[in-house]
Order: C-alpha cells, then sequence, then structure tokens
C-alpha cells in the first residue's frame, strides 16, 4: 500500500513535469541575409572603381564582416539581427589622379532575411596634404603619473608637388550624430553644407608662401614642442623640440615655455575656454585639417538647435583637407560623417603611450613614401606604442632649422 | 525585532514535547511535511512543535576546486535565530539570519553579490583577481491561521533580505541588493486529505556602482553577452555607469496532502522570473533583460513500521529555463535618448535535476538514536549562445550517504556521524565559435570552469555534535564539522565549521 501510493504519486508527478517542460518553445536565431545596392549616380565625369569593399558593422557588438561587390552589388547571409553601419568604398587611380569612393548608410536594422540598402557613394581626389601620425592618447611618467603635454599631430605631403602650409587650421569637430544645426539662429545656408568645430581652432601664419611642404616632408605640430624626455618632465616621452609649430597659449604656471617652434594662431574658441593651456581629449577627439575659404570669425558662434549652450563654428565641408575619428573604443558612436572619415581609429585605452600612424601604400624609386588615403581611419591608420615624428625617414621642412626647444 | 522576540519567547504550555538537542530539531523538522513547502497554511494542519534556537557559527573553506566566480578560500560568520510557537489560534515560525563573508580570490565578476544568479547574466567581468566582503540580513515569517474551524486554513509567508557587498580590488564595485517575497496561501481539509495553493511574488533589485580607488588609471573590463561573448567597455573617466538589475517573479504551487500511516506531500510549482538590465539613470541604456522559468516537482512521504523507527522518502524534480535578450541601442540627438533598435533572445540555459532521498531514523524519547541517509541526484545543465554557436554544458551523478549515531550521557547527548559522496561526470563540454577565441574569458574563464563541473570527485566529511543543559530548559550545543574534497592532488578543498547554539 505504501509504495503504491507512493509510485502513483512520484509517477504522475513526474510525467506532468516531463510533459510539461518538453514543451517549451524553441524559437531559434539564424543567419539573416542582405544585399547592398551602390548608387553611382553622383560620380558624374569620375570614373567607376571595378568593385568595392562592403564592411558591415555591428553597432551593438562592434563585430565586422567585410565582402567584396560584384560591380555594383553585393550579397551576404551571415548577419545576425542587429543594427549595422554599412559601408561601401574603392580607391581607383586613372590618368595621374588617385580617386577615393565612400558611401555609408547608418543604423540599418537587420531583423528580418533579404534586408535590402541602397548605399549612395560619392568620390573625391586624394589630398595632397594628410594626418601622418597623431599622439593623443599620452603617456605615464616612470612615477606612474598621467603625463599629456606631449600631444602632436603630423601632416604629410603625400603628393608629388610642393604644397603651402600657411593659413592651414587644426581643430576638432563636433559630432554630427549629436549635434544639430539644422535651422540654427545665425547659420547662413544649409548646415548640411558645413562642419562644425566646438573647441579651439588653431591656424598656421604666414602670407601664403612663407612655409612650403615639399613632397615627402611633413610638419608637426606640437602642443608644446620641446624634449618631454627630460628628468623633470616624462622619461618615458619623446623629444619634441625640433617639432615646426605649437599651441602656446600662455606662460601657465611654468607648465610650458615658449619655445623654437612657431606659434600657430589661435584663430577660434567657440567654447569659451579660458585654459592657458591647450589639450586634445586623450579618449580621442575627431580631428580634422582645413583650409577655410573665408576668414574664420571668433566671435557671435552658431548655438546647437538641440543642445542648448553648445555653441560651434561653422566651416564649409569643401574646405577640409583631411579627418580622422579618434574614439574611445569599438562601440563608440562615431563623430564624423562618413565622407570624412569612413571609419573609426583607437587606441588601447588612456595614457598607455600609444599613437596612431598611416599605414604606407607605396614606395617610390626615389624612396618617398605614399600613404594610405582611402578615407577611412580604420583601413588607413595602425597604432604604434613608440609615438615618434618623421617616421620611416619623413622630410623636414627647409625653412625648419632649430634643434633644441629655445 | 518581532521575529527576534518571537524566537526568544520561552516555550508555551500546550506543546507536546520539548526539543533539547539539534537532532530533536532535525527530527521535529524531518517530521513536518509542510514546514519545508511553500504553502504556510498547511502549519496550521500539522505544526511544528514549538522550539527556540539562537546560534552563532563560523565556516571557513579553501582549495583550488572552486569556479573562477568564487573564491579560493571563504569565511563566513553567522549569526541565526529562528523559532515557531502558536499564539493563539496562529501558527507561527520565524527567522533571522546575518551573515559576514569574505569571499577571496574571485575573479570573473565585477559587479555582482551573487554572479551565479541565471536572472544576471549580464554581468561585467574583469581579469583581476580580487576579495569581495560581504553581509547579508535575511528575515522570514510563516503564519497559519484557521479560516473555517478545521476545514479552511490560510497563510503568508514572507521573506526580506538585504544584501551587501564590495569588491576590494580595481575595477571596484559597491553592491546594494534586496528582496522581499510573499507568498500568501490556502489549504482545505477533507477527512484525511488536504489541498492547498499558494500564489508566489517576489520584487529583487540590486544597485551596483562601479569605482576605483585610483581615478588616474581606467580599468578595461567585459560587458557579459555569455559564454565568452562580450563588449569592451571600461571603468573610470567616462566609461561604466552605475548598473540597475531590476527583477520581478510570479507564480505559485498546488501542494496535496494524504494523512495516516502513510503520510504524503505532493508538490507541483511555478515561478516565473523577468528581469532587466539598465545602465545610468539619467540617460538610461538597455544591457539586457533575462526571462527565466522554474518549474518544481516533489513528492515527500512519510511511514513507519510501528517500532519506532520513522522513514522519509524525497522524489524531487526540477526544470529551470532561461533566456537572455540582447538590445542593440541607438543615440538619438533629437529627444536625447537612447532608443532601442532591435532585440533578439541570443543565449538559453538549461538546467533539470532529479533527486531521490531516503532518510531513516530510529526513534528515542523525543529525538532519534540513529539516522541513516542515502541519496541520488542527477544535473543535466545545458547552456547556449545562438550565434555564432557557442555551447557550455555538463552532465552529473552524485551519490552520497551518511549514517549518524546519538548517544545520551545524564541529561547530555552527543550526535556524532559520517558522511560520505561521490560526483560521477557523464559528458561535459565548453565550445565557442565567436569573434574574441583569444580573450581570457574564452582561454582561461570558462575552460578552467568546465574542468571543475565535469570532474569526478569523492568527498568525505565527520561532524560532532554535544549538547547539555545550561539552565531550566535552555540547553547550549556546540558543535563542528569538517569535510574534505579530492579530485586529484592538484584540485581538491576542505570545509571546516565551528558552531555554538541556545536552545530552549
Amino acid at each position: 500500500m505504501i509504495n503504491k501510493s507512493f509510485i502513483f504519486g512520484a509517477a504522475v508527478l513526474a510525467i506532468a513535469a516531463f510533459a510539461i517542460s518538453s514543451c517549451s518553445d524553441d524559437s531559434g536565431v539564424d543567419y539573416l541575409s542582405a544585399t547592398v545596392t551602390i548608387d553611382e549616380s553622383s560620380l558624374s565625369g569620375i570614373p567607376s572603381p571595378e568593385s568595392y569593399t562592403v564592411t558591415f558593422t555591428n553597432v551593438g557588438t562592434g563585430d565586422v564582416l567585410q565582402k567584396i561587390s560584384t560591380g555594383t552589388s553585393v550579397s551576404t547571409d551571415s548577419l545576425i539581427t542587429g543594427v549595422y553601419n554599412i559601408t561601401a568604398q574603392a580607391q581607383f587611380e586613372k590618368g595621374g589622379f588617385s580617386y577615393n569612393y565612400i558611401g555609408t548608410s547608418s543604423n540599418v536594422e537587420v531583423n528580418a532575411d533579404g534586408i535590402n540598402c541602397v548605399i549612395k557613394v560619392s568620390a573625391t581626389k586624394s589630398s595632397a596634404l594628410v594626418f601622418k601620425e597623431i599622439f593623443y592618447s599620452a603617456g605615464k611618467t616612470p612615477a606612474a603619473k598621467n603625463y599629456f603635454r606631449d600631444q602632436f599631430y603630423e601632416i604629410y605631403n603625400n603628393s608629388d608637388k610642393t604644397v603651402y602650409a600657411d593659413g592651414i587650421c587644426l581643430g576638432e569637430a563636433l559630432s554630427s550624430t549629436v549635434f544639430d544645426f539644422t535651422g540654427a539662429a545665425g547659420l547662413t545656408g544649409d548646415a548640411s553644407d558645413y562642419i562644425f568645430f566646438g573647441k579651439l581652432v588653431w591656424q598656421v601664419p604666414g602670407d601664403g608662401n612663407d612655409y612650403p611642404i615639399a613632397p615627402g616632408e611633413s610638419f608637426v605640430i606640437a602642443q608644446y614642442a620641446t624634449d618631454h624626455t627630460a628628468a623633470d618632465k616624462n622619461p618615458n616621452s619623446l623629444d619634441l623640440s625640433t617639432a615646426d609649430f605649437e599651441t602656446y597659449i600662455d606662460d601657465y604656471s611654468s607648465n610650458q615655455t615658449d619655445c623654437n617652434a612657431i606659434n600657430l594662431n589661435l584663430v577660434c574658441n567657440a567654447s569659451g575656454n579660458n585654459s592657458k593651456q591647450y589639450f586634445t581629449s586623450v579618449f580621442g577627439s575627431a580631428m580634422v585639417i582645413f583650409y577655410p575659404s573665408t576668414t574664420i570669425k571668433n566671435t557671435d558662434y552658431i548655438e546647437s538647435v538641440n543642445q542648448a549652450n553648445n555653441m560651434g563654428r561653422e566651416i564649409l565641408k569643401s574646405d577640409v583637407l583631411d579627418a580622422v575619428d579618434c574614439i574611445k573604443n569599438a562601440t563608440t558612436a562615431k563623430r564624423l560623417e562618413a565622407q570624412f572619415d569612413a571609419g573609426s581609429i583607437y587606441c588601447s585605452g588612456i595614457y598607455v603611450n600609444e599613437s596612431i600612424y598611416r599605414k604606407t601604400a607605396s614606395t617610390n624609386a626615389d624612396g618617398r613614401i605614399v600613404y594610405q588615403d582611402t578615407n577611412n581611419s580604420t583601413e588607413d591608420f595602425q597604432i604604434s606604442t613608440t609615438p615618434t615624428i618623421r617616421r620611416n625617414s619623413a622630410g623636414r621642412p627647409s625653412w625648419s632649422t632649430w634643434t633644441v626647444a629655445q | 525585532m518581532i521575529f527576534l522576540s518571537l524566537t526568544l519567547l520561552p516555550f508555551q504550555a500546550g506543546a507536546q514535547r520539548h526539543l533539547n538537542d539539534n537532532a530533536a530539531l532535525e527530527l521535529n523538522k524531518a517530521d513536518n511535511l509542510w514546514i519545508s513547502s511553500d504553502n504556510a497554511a498547511g502549519l496550521l494542519f500539522q505544526p511544528v512543535v514549538a522550539y527556540n534556537v539562537v546560534s552563532f557559527d563560523y565556516s571557513y573553506d579553501s582549495g583550488s576546486f572552486h569556479r573562477k566566480q568564487s573564491g579560493s578560500s571563504l569565511r563566513n560568520v553567522n549569526f541565526d535565530t529562528q523559532g515557531a510557537l502558536k499564539v493563539g489560534k496562529f501558527q507561527l515560525w520565524g527567522r533571522f539570519a546575518y551573515n559576514n563573508i569574505a569571499d577571496n580570490g574571485t575573479q570573473f565578476n565585477t559587479l555582482l553579490y551573487d554572479p551565479f544568479d541565471e536572472r544576471t547574466i549580464y554581468n561585467v567581468a574583469d581579469t583581476v583577481s580580487s576579495n569581495w566582503r560581504k553581509q547579508s540580513y535575511e528575515m522570514e515569517v510563516k503564519a497559519a491561521f484557521p479560516l473555517l474551524a478545521d476545514k479552511l486554513a490560510a497563510g503568508l509567508h514572507v521573506i526580506y533580505s538585504d544584501k551587501l557587498s564590495a569588491k576590494q580590488k580595481d575595477p571596484r564595485s559597491e553592491s546594494s541588493r534586496y528582496y522581499i517575497t510573499l507568498k500568501p496561501s490556502l489549504t482545505l481539509k477533507t477527512g484525511k486529505h488536504v489541498f492547498g495553493v499558494n500564489g508566489y511574488y517576489s520584487n529583487n533589485f540590486e544597485r551596483v556602482i562601479p569605482t576605483l580607488s585610483n581615478s588616474s588609471e581606467t580599468q578595461p573590463v567585459y560587458v557579459l553577452r555569455g559564454l565568452g561573448n562580450y563588449v569592451d567597455e571600461t571603468v573610470g573617466s567616462s566609461g561604466l555607469s552605475i548598473m540597475y538589475y531590476k527583477c520581478n517573479t510570479f507564480g505559485g504551487a498546488f501542494q496535496y496532502n494524504l494523512d495516516g500511516p502513510v503520510r504524503i506531500l505532493a508538490e507541483v510549482g511555478f515561478l516565473s522570473h523577468s528581469t532587466n538590465v539598465r545602465q545610468s539613470s539619467t540617460q538610461p541604456l538597455k544591457m539586457g533583460s533575462t526571462s527565466k522559468s522554474d518549474l518544481t516537482c516533489s513528492v515527500r512521504t512519510l511511514f513507519g513500521n510501528g517500532n519506532g523507527n520513522l522513514n522519509k522518502v524525497t522524489v524531487s524534480f526540477s526544470d529551470i529555463k532561461t533566456d537572455g535578450t540582447e538590445y542593440t541601442s541607438v543615440w538619438d540627438k533629437v529627444t536625447g535618448e537612447w532608443e532601442v533598435r532591435s532585440q533578439a533572445v541570443m543565449s538559453t540555459y538549461s538546467t533539470l535535476t532529479a533527486a531521490v532521498m531516503y532518510d531513516r531514523y530510529i526513534l528515542e524519547d523525543n529525538s532519534f538514536k540513529w539516522n541513516y541517509h542515502a541519496g541520488l541526484s542527477w544535473i543535466d545543465k545545458s547552456d547556449e549562445y545562438k550565434l555564432p554557436h557557442s555551447s557550455f554544458s555538463y552532465d552529473n551523478i552524485l551519490v552520497d550517504a551518511s549514517g549518524f549515531r546519538r548517544f545520551v550521557v545524564g541529561k547530555s547527548s552527543l550526535l556524532t556521524g559520517v558522511c560520505a559522496s561521490y560526483n560521477l561526470n557523464l559528458s561535459g563540454d565548453y565550445s565557442y565559435a565567436g569573434s574574441h577565441p583569444s580573450s581570457p574569458l574564452v582561454r582561461d574563464w570558462y575552460p578552467h570552469d568546465i574542468n571543475i563541473l565535469t570532474s569526478d570527485y569523492y568527498k568525505a566529511g565527520l561532524k560532532a555534535d554535544y549538547c547539555f543543559p545550561l539552565k531550566g530548559k535552555i540547553n547550549l550545543s556546540v558543535s563542528g564539522d569538517a569535510s574534505y574534497l579530492y579530485v586529484d592532488a592538484s584540485l581538491d578543498r576542505f570545509y571546516i565549521r565551528g558552531a555554538v547554539a541556545l536552545i530552549f
């Protein structure tokens, strides 16, 4: 009796339990397919490349998938549900000109099979002046203290013609995904024609002929053009006493002295920053060099329509020479539009003494290096743990002759 | 304080026997089918003999046999007081417990008090070996009272818990966790049969603040997605913000009790847990959510052969399933908020268990002279990350046995016992196909844990408990136990515990 009651009760419950548990729903997640079509309708007068490299970047995870198109179309069946930034890019040389093709579709929701995405590409000719190396992550002293006074920006003449640095500007662009200036008060024309700068903008002085940069030469802009390996600074750092320009504001608490490097002009201060020292974020900024087609005003800034009290100086997009989107890590949102930089680059952390530098595309017979410039910093740049100015024996301009800081 | 005062009340007139040692307390609970069910109302028809216990114990275990998220050594100081009594028509049981825990040498858990809770799989991990300091306060009370003479009873079981924890090395965190559980219940008695039903609601909340003691050095961490998949993040500067884990649980259970020479209690219960994880309160960002379901069944049977023996057989089964949902959010600059654009169930976790336990008591006075125990349990774990497909699974059988002898010397008693168990692994594997095959999670954490969970091991232990009258009906118990787990020369763990208790 005992055994029968117990066994019966246990059996009924076990059967019920297994029945219920076996009815669980197993809704699977499958790979999804997508087709990308490249719209070349804006390439008037510009030849089409043979194929495009199409990159699918998962916004949530940072995972990347690359495919090569057949003509203007590419398909994949290897995407998982998510939101993607899809970029199509190509590089093509013809008639002595180098063309960069780029187009991006952002935040494409892939949540069903058979997604179709059209990407409109635009093309630009390669600029002569490009960022060659940027050191923004800063580093640490032997005593493990943060040291950021040795930030620098090296700009290289990637062409076969002499160009002039006179009037070239360096600045940090405001994020196009955060700040909206559409219909902003005081803005002339369409906000989509401009790129906006919210912090300090520096300009190389000169009347147009003072600072020639020959092919294969570069000029270095240092925050503080001194020898940072000195014992009272950071022996782990580098010597910037031969930098060509520096961003000197003031002898602020003896943090910085005015060195032999030529002082850039501070032409714009949209944020109203009263700091007497200049440095860019160690997490990375959207660094841009441009040649302004009009004189830059240092007043009457434009206020963002969606971020009150955030001011910017508008610069025509067509004035931009080169731009690099330096971000914090793989899942940080981009700041720059794809036409300036289709990708992004990041160091392994902050105060890690890492710089980003451009990859070599080719070396001419005379030894002059041509650096890779596809308008995509993800592809064009790599990380170095030894920040170096004039890497790969880049030439120093003839007018830059000093050998010590002062 | 109410619970403490209840537990310190002297023995109430009307109770049929006095429990004067831990063996008697154990028999008291073993003899009551309803005390360990979710239905408090059943206590009215089968009351627990009144008792009070105040205990203090210290335990320590250490060894290489541990999962990465648990420590190489664990120290726990515990204060516990509990008791049962009848007040008027109310049958009451209450407990208060305080634990102070030092968990040393843990890894891959940056945030959570309990990293093994499957409701909170969207944790954050780091590779730094760190210590944790934890405190928990738990109070619970069961009350049963008649609604209709000897036919219908109502009951309520309330549990409140507050837990604090702090990670001791960068990246650090401070966690505050609380939960409250309510189980209202009803039982209906018809002759020898009692039918019961209870509801279940629990609200669980954990708030974690990631911090650094050295703010000049940010720390890299991994925001977990499951089975080795993650997203990079940092703690410090503008990195990880405050994390919030919120869980609501609904459910209930049915019970059937048969009284007589053979007493049976069968119980089927179901719980549904829904947990949401969010980062930051000013710009909330969904980090993930889980949906967990627990199905549990048990049958407990008590019978004696009329010669002063009590036999107890317990058969139990559980099926626990968890789905992990990931979200992709995009910052909307117009609204200034994170907007969810995509979500999908990307991982599933399944745990099946079954167990059969047999206990035999040779009774003596209000306690037992001998206790024999044998048990057989099985666990099947199967976790999966959907795409790219990764899996983590194991299948084990555990056999355990123990024997206790109680010696009576005058008014004192000495309980001694031995126990042994053997765990046999049937299968187990971890495979990873994601985009971070060389990360520390995939190379170190998961392979280490699957090795622990698929180990065959032996475990043996001893226990001694000496109890003597202190004053009046108050008895003092001094006890200790130790056990040793062995896999091989490089993988083992020992455990020791000492306790002092007042029983009255």
